[in-house]
């Protein structure tokens, strides 16, 4: 009894990716990492988890997205996805991929 | 399946490509007969004009939505659907059309059609999407590239696609899609790291690795992430083959 009180179960956080082609320098993505904080920001003020990192390579750009939800639909994707099209980069998204320790069966929230 | 963008960008991302059949593997026929299915006289004439001044394609027949009844017989090996058709049942005609001339390979299109739209389409055994303001030369690869078997799905229609599988997925809740991809104990570790916001040095400094490691873990992230995704629609591909 005393193991269930004292083992809170894992939360389960997902991860997922934009991938922008062709990639984009530092100066046009200052825009979206100023988006990116805010949505931290206002996440961590709601108690909710959404980080978004910015992952620059030579061939692609990358936008890593850490939720504590699988859903892509937030305003914040929107905003995003709007930023982008600003920009005129193409972009796809990835599907969620839940991050859980071994052994834990992840359910869609 | 095989979907594949019908522009030149390409960087084996985003993109997957059926090993099982290559374009090159599977060469369509020496002529392509092709019908157009639009509403817009003009437009039709247009584009058969283009489509005729070259040698490998060949117009056999043209009309609006409601004479899909000028395939009989002619049996196009490329049918190009207006999405946009009068009465706006453009599914209706395609489902129509596949269900009457199975062989022809229907092409759709469109400027850029909704999520649910592009889901609905590929059901119906839509072959291709080519946009409105696709190039002519787009337009050729397009029809050329489906007359041999393959999927075309632009560039601008991908991450839809993406983002329907995703929430398709999410509504069923299917274990295997959820259990296919598998991070490392640190790639895990990192990834709820980040969750926390933190940056890659203060990452590097609480697991007590160099920050350039801790790029790495990132990159291999993405790279699973990509792979995970490629699966699934190949899967998914595969689940429209057999069913």
């Amino acid at each position: 009894m005393s193991n269930i009180k004292d083992t809170p179960p894992p939360k389960t956080i997902w991860a997922y990716a934009y991938q922008i082609l062709p990639p984009q320098g530092a100066k046009r993505l200052h825009a979206i990492k100023t988006l990116l904080d805010q949505a931290h920001t206002e996440a961590q003020g709601g108690a909710r988890k959404w980080t978004g990192r910015l992952v620059v390579e030579e061939q692609i750009t990358h936008i890593l997205i850490v939720s504590d939800s699988p859903e892509q639909n937030h305003e914040v994707n929107r905003r995003l996805e709007a930023k982008l099209q600003e920009l005129n980069a193409g972009f796809s998204i990835t599907v969620p991929v839940a991050v859980v320790d071994e052994g834990v069966v992840p359910q869609p929230s | 399946m095989d979907w594949r963008r019908n522009v030149p960008i390409l960087l084996g991302v985003a993109i997957p490509i059926s090993t099982a059949q290559t374009v090159g593997q599977n060469r369509g026929p020496a002529v392509i007969s092709i019908a157009i299915i639009e509403d817009n006289r003009l437009v039709r004439e247009g584009i058969a004009a283009l489509l005729s001044q070259l040698p490998d394609l060949k117009v056999v027949a043209g009309g609006h939505s409601d004479d899909t009844v000028l395939l009989k017989g002619v049996n196009p090996h490329v049918i190009l659907l207006d999405l946009g058709l009068q009465n706006g049942d453009s599914l209706r005609v395609a489902q129509q059309v596949k269900a009457d001339y199975p062989a022809s390979k229907i092409i759709v299109m469109d400027l850029l059609p909704v999520h649910e739209d592009i889901m609905e389409f590929v059901n119906a055994g839509v072959a291709g999407f080519i946009m409105k303001d696709a190039t002519l030369e787009d337009l050729v690869n397009t029809i050329r590239s489906v007359s041999e078997g393959a999927h075309i799905l632009p560039p601008q229609m991908t991450g839809s696609l993406f983002s329907q599988i995703a929430k398709d997925a999410m509504a069923k809740g299917r274990p295997e899609v959820l259990d296919s991809v598998r991070m490392t104990p640190r790639e895990r570790e990192v990834i709820n790291l980040i969750a926390e916001g933190l940056g890659n040095k203060e990452i590097a400094t609480r697991i007590n690795v160099a920050t350039h490691t801790v790029k790495s873990h990132v990159r291999n992230i993405m790279e699973k992430l990509t792979l995970h995704t490629r699966l699934q629609i190949a899967a998914y591909a595969n689940q429209r083959e057999t069913a």
